[in-house]
């Protein structure tokens, strides 16, 4: 109840404020500070009030951005939003360096089995059931049915590419928030880290085969993907001198670590994007550093390979919650309401056939690596969540493929709306059921 | 890129500094005066702004806004939530009115020599007085943080002098707070304007409002059961939204936070609860606002090393005669010299947080030459004060 008045009131103070004439309101470069302030505290009341009713925070959080975003309450202009999403840069590669903390060779190494047989059926069956779903009901689809032959399979690829990728951040935030720990979310969370490379490779490889196969003047071209991994490796090294520099200064400085971990995160990003542009600028090549994978491995070599792993850790902890907290409401303020509406069937029902491969896979993973029937039975759940990768994804297709790629884009960016709202509720509800919710010892720093 | 850049070495500067400055560590000779306080920070953020090489540019600084909102806004709330008047009443009489008194006396004194002053530099009619009373408020604050630093440091007896100091210390930057709050609003008003006084009094309501409303929201949410984090999260958000709303309107974030900091203290049992978080900013918060402050300070002509000086003697003057009337009159039997006043010449934070906030609104009466006064005779206070301070702690000491 209390939380509710307080929500009252800062709405009300935020609805007055932005209702001030504009030559009272001086000073509009303020807006983002106290955009910024408003948001922290009232999409954190809502994570407050979902967590009542035993839902996860996150997706309160994207429902307090989506009341308070452009298509409801309007509290922010597009300037405001476009400069607030410099939050998610900086989150982002944060999370990446937590995912990438969080992954124990130990750990992985355990249940090995397991994770390798969910990553290869949730590939293989996500994969061909969206394929066999948008050939076998290609008149259903509406901008599909009059496609030719081969430009359908390029969509059903693109389709079930994009159905794979999942959603790191919103593991890491669920299990942070519930501080869950054990051999379902450690598993979830390894799966779900290593299916956002992989699934860039993959993509990588259907966007070549398609545009190979739709363009006849255009070949397959190996040399992208020894591109790719040169990039890969590029990252990797670069993650590993990053952990071995932040080992160091846990180490000898100690001082500050939560803060420095911020921008870290946030200068991995734009350092990254710098070096990629300078080398494709003066070496003619197209060369891009994947700042997520550095954070993932800087993340991992720290946790890994050094002993400062729970330190770094907890400090990760001490400073993550501002973060997500922004970053989800952020999430929930671009979501496009209007393409939710105009696409809610037939995106409603790629969720569904998604949602169905993914429980299939958990089940037959679970069987085949001798798993838990439990667990079995709940891994679909916690592979429904998409978001960064698969937005970048989405939109990857709209450049690359002009002709009908903004449609598909537009298809994809609604399932994944769709998915990224009811993901995080159907984890919560597999850990809460295998009793991994609050089971993480608290590591001291 | 660049802006980045300029953004992640004024934190990373403020990060490292605050393991050297206020650390205790000794330093060879002078280099210690700098250190204690952070003046160096200062200088640093000249170097590196515009004025010299240039890399922390304009655009970063435009960067920096929501941390300026929320560290000004900070430290108006830190201030303000050590104003409990149950408290402070149970002080012997005669130590908040000498504090009050000491320090609305050296803003008199400064106002005065400033209006006669100010003419010479052709600055006369209004904006001559608005500029005394912001030279008067500036030069009213003392640093507590470094007049505590110099004393804990100091081998010399403490006395129940001492303590008497650090408290007129720390209540001193109060009356000038408020006329500075009092001030913004009064700019607010842009003459020719019928009803200047109504317009006047709506924007002080505001600022006041404000503040209230804000120090509700915060008592609201230290009654929920939070941890920590959560709470610390809550007050980070309540203090951007404070700062945030205070800067859009060209409010003193300091004034808005400062009553929204004494409505806590003097509302809320649980203000304790806000003590470990507050305190947690406020160093890296101050190095990060020297450095803006040296970045946006524009050195100007050399001409304005003599007014600086004129600002600092008569700064140095105020102080030393105010304590000398509290000493004759409301101390008057109490264990307290009267030369203390020498002691509370060190200025820092708030001062230059009063500075910040006029620099961001670029008030055209307020030119860089007047600024560069303020801030030299800051660095003047910062180097003279603590030997200043350590004379009267040993003259405390023999006596």
């Amino acid at each position: 109840m209390k939380e509710l008045v307080l929500l009252i009131i800062i709405v009300a103070l935020m609805q007055f404020i932005l209702t001030a004439p504009d030559d009272v309101a001086v000073f509009p470069d303020a807006e983002l500070t106290f955009g910024f302030g408003f948001l922290l505290v009232a999409a954190y009341i809502f994570g407050l009030f979902f967590s009542r009713l035993n839902l996860p925070k996150i997706s309160g959080y994207m429902i307090a951005g989506i009341i308070f975003g452009p298509f409801v309450l309007d509290f922010f202009s597009p300037e405001i939003i476009s400069n607030m999403t410099v939050i998610n840069q900086l989150a982002l590669t944060f999370i990446a360096l937590n995912a990438g903390g969080e992954l124990q060779i130990k750990e992985i190494a355990a249940r090995k089995s397991r994770i390798l047989w969910l990553i290869f059926l949730l590939i293989t069956f996500i994969f061909s059931g969206m394929m066999t779903f948008v050939i076998i009901f290609k008149q259903f689809i509406p901008f599909v049915q009059d496609l030719s032959g081969i430009e359908t399979v390029v969509v059903a690829e693109l389709i079930g590419t994009i159905s794979i990728a999942r959603s790191p951040s919103s593991i890491i935030a669920i299990m942070q928030e519930c501080k869950a720990h054990g051999p379902y979310s450690e598993v979830v969370l390894g799966v779900t880290v290593a299916m956002d490379f992989i699934v860039i490779l993959i993509f990588a490889i259907v966007v070549s085969l398609g545009e190979a196969a739709l363009s006849p003047l255009q070949s397959f071209d190996l040399m992208f993907f020894a591109g790719v991994g040169v990039q890969v490796i590029c990252s990797a090294l670069s993650g590993i001198m990053i952990g071995a520099g932040v080992s160091y200064y846990i180490k000898k400085v100690k001082l500050n670590l939560p803060v420095l971990l911020i921008i870290l995160a946030f200068l991995i990003y734009n350092v990254s994007v710098f070096i990629s542009q300078i080398i494709t600028q003066y070496l003619d090549i197209s060369f891009h550093l994947e700042p997520l994978l550095i954070a993932i491995t800087a993340g991992f070599y720290i946790q890994n390979f050094t002993k400062e792993g729970p330190r770094f850790l907890n400090s990760i902890e001490r400073s993550a919650l501002p973060i997500y907290v922004l970053f989800f409401a952020m999430a929930g303020m671009v979501i496009d309401m209007n393409i939710l509406k105009d696409m809610i069937v037939i995106g409603a029902v790629i969720v569904l056939v998604r949602g169905s491969m993914a429980w299939l896979s958990g089940i037959t993973a679970g069987k085949l690596s001798g798993a838990p029937k439990a667990h079995g039975r709940l891994y679909g759940l916690g592979f429904i969540t998409q978001a960064g990768v698969s937005i970048g994804l989405a939109q990857e297709v709209i450049r690359r493929f002009p002709e009908w790629g903004m449609t598909l884009g537009v298809l994809m960016i609604a399932v994944i709306n769709f998915n990224q709202l009811i993901g995080p509720i159907t984890f919560k509800y597999s850990i809460g059921k295998l009793g991994e919710i609050g089971s993480k010892k608290r590591v001291e720093g | 890129m660049q802006i980045i850049l300029g953004i992640v070495l004024i934190v990373f500067l403020a990060l490292a500094g605050e393991r050297i400055s206020f650390s205790g560590r000794k330093f060879p000779g002078s280099l210690n005066i700098f250190f204690l306080t952070g003046t160096e920070y200062l200088l640093i953020g000249l170097v590196l702004g515009p004025a010299v090489i240039d890399m922390v540019t304009s655009e970063v600084v435009r960067g920096m806004y929501p941390f300026i909102g929320l560290g000004l806004g900070w430290l108006g709330l830190l201030y303000g939530i050590h104003f409990n008047f149950r408290k402070l009443l149970k002080f012997p009489r005669g130590y908040l009115s000498s504090s009050i008194s000491q320090s609305m006396f050296t803003f008199t004194f400064i106002f005065i020599i400033s209006f006669f002053t100010l003419p010479f530099l052709e600055i006369t009619g209004r904006d001559s007085i608005l500029i005394s009373i912001i030279l008067g408020s500036i030069g009213s604050c003392s640093s507590q943080t470094s007049i505590a630093l110099i004393i804990t440091e100091s081998r010399f007896r403490k006395s129940g002098s001492i303590y008497l100091m650090r408290f007129i210390a720390s209540i001193g930057d109060f009356p000038g707070l408020i006329i500075f709050g009092v001030l913004i609003c009064a700019l607010k008003v842009r003459p020719p304007i019928p009803g200047i006084p109504y317009v006047f009094l709506q924007w002080l309501s505001a600022s006041i409002g404000l503040g209230i409303t804000f120090g509700w929201i915060m008592i609201f949410l230290l009654k929920l059961r939070l941890n920590h984090v959560e709470r610390l999260l809550f007050t980070i958000g309540i203090v951007l939204f404070s700062g945030g709303v205070s800067t859009y309107f060209q409010l003193s974030p300091l004034f808005v936070n400062l009553i929204a900091g004494i409505t806590i203290a003097n509302f809320c049992r649980d203000h304790h609860l806000l003590d470990d978080i507050m305190a947690l900013g406020e160093k890296p918060i101050y190095l990060i606002l020297l450095v803006l402050a040296g970045a946006l300070w524009v050195p100007g002509s050399m001409i304005v090393f003599l007014p600086a000086v004129i600002f600092f003697i008569s700064r140095v003057i105020g102080k030393y005669f105010g304590n000398l009337v509290n000493a004759m009159t409301f101390l008057k039997g109490a264990e307290y010299t009267p030369h203390s006043g020498l002691g509370l010449i060190s200025q820092g934070g708030m001062a230059l947080a009063m500075i910040i906030n006029l620099q961001i609104y670029n008030y055209s009466f307020l030119s860089s030459d007047i600024l560069s006064t303020a801030i030299i005779a800051i660095i003047l206070s910062e180097i003279a004060g603590p030997e200043l301070t350590k004379a009267v702690l040993k003259e405390e000491a023999e006596e």
